[in-house]
């Protein structure tokens, strides 16, 4: 593998490790950085993990779903509790 | 003699099923919930906020009432069973108050949405409690499609009109006589409250009356009797209307 090449697809690794996802939460888009799947996200977002529930890509996922369900670029996620209501 | 209220298998003391929205305060709430004897209470499903720290609506409910989820806030069939499931996952209850609403002014619900999403959310196995227009035919619908009680409105939300429309709910009460009926939205005081009861319904479902009374919690009991006035008074059969007088006391034998 010629150096110019190796060179190459360390930066596109470097790039795809360092890129901020953008993920479409609760109607914001939101860059986000070191967050791998949907257990990860609530923490970046200091989102209780109690009495709520998750949609991604407008599918429930499951609580104990939660740790291995990987978030990924452009995905769309609702992240619900509950408020008083009638 | 008890007379217990019977929904979907469980059994209810109470015929009074109150809401959580538009108190003044968390206490308020709490001590309006105390006095109305309600056992279920209804909640709404929201996005938990972005960049602001949030408690738990739920901790402020007493442990023993039951949750009743609502859809408040769709539009469509597809919103309200997307907002259905979040609420069971997050909750673990199939109980769910269907509410699709057609109009951003006046509330009124989306009467073909709603069958729509109950026909898929009853399939679901979820236990669905339909709010609609007070029609005969829909309340039909509802319960074909597997609803164990319909909830028609007394008037539009929040308005407390009170009973806009007695004979609808007498008519549906008359022809329905097995179906369960909860009167929800519309209630304004406790005689609108008695009225319902009066013309059948098995229950009411409110939140503004006692939420925005000048005291939530008087109101709240207030509420309570009403209901349980309006039922005896449907129990004990009322006397027949007529368009003229008949006398108490005996005409005969009155001095001349």
């Amino acid at each position: 593998m010629s150096p110019l090449l190796t060179r190459g697809l360390v930066q596109r690794i470097r790039l795809r490790e360092y890129r901020d996802m953008t993920i479409f939460i609760n109607g914001e888009a939101r860059k986000l950085d070191g967050v791998s799947t949907l257990a990860s996200l609530l923490d970046a977002l200091d989102f209780p993990k109690q009495r709520v529930a998750i949609e991604l890509n407008k599918q429930v996922i499951r609580k104990q779903d939660w740790d291995s369900t990987d978030v990924a670029d452009n995905d769309t996620i609702e992240v619900v509790h509950f408020v008083g209501g009638g | 003699m008890p007379d217990k209220f019977l929904l979907a298998g469980k059994e209810f003391t109470s015929r009074l099923i109150i809401g959580t929205g538009k108190y003044r305060s968390h206490e308020e709430m709490k001590a309006a919930h105390v006095a109305s004897g309600a056992e279920m209470v209804t909640v709404a499903v929201n996005r938990v906020p972005l960049d602001r720290k949030t408690e738990s609506f739920l901790d402020h409910l007493n442990p023993s009432m039951q949750i009743l989820p609502n859809t408040a806030g769709c539009y469509d069939a597809d919103h309200a069973i997307r907002t259905a499931r979040l609420a069971r996952e997050a909750l673990d209850t199939e109980w769910i108050k269907l509410e699709v609403i057609g109009d951003p002014v006046t509330l009124l619900p989306d009467n073909e949405q709603t069958l729509e999403a109950a026909k898929v959310l009853v399939a679901e196995g979820f236990i669905v409690l339909p709010y609609f227009t007070d029609d005969l035919i829909m309340a039909k619908k509802l319960l074909d499609a597997g609803c164990p009680a319909v909830m028609p409105l007394a008037a539009p939300i929040g308005s407390g009109m009170g009973v806009q429309n007695p004979s609808n709910l007498r008519i549906m009460r008359e022809q329905l006589p097995d179906a369960t009926i909860i009167v929800d939205a519309g209630v304004g005081v406790p005689s609108d409250a008695a009225i319902a009861m009066e013309l059948g319904a098995d229950a009411i479902l409110m939140n503004t009356a006692i939420a925005e009374a000048g005291d939530a919690p008087a109101m709240a009991t207030a509420m309570k009797l009403a209901v349980q006035a309006g039922r005896l008074g449907y129990l004990s059969g009322r006397m027949p209307k007529r368009l003229y007088a008949s006398a108490s006391s005996p005409l005969a034998g009155a001095i001349k």
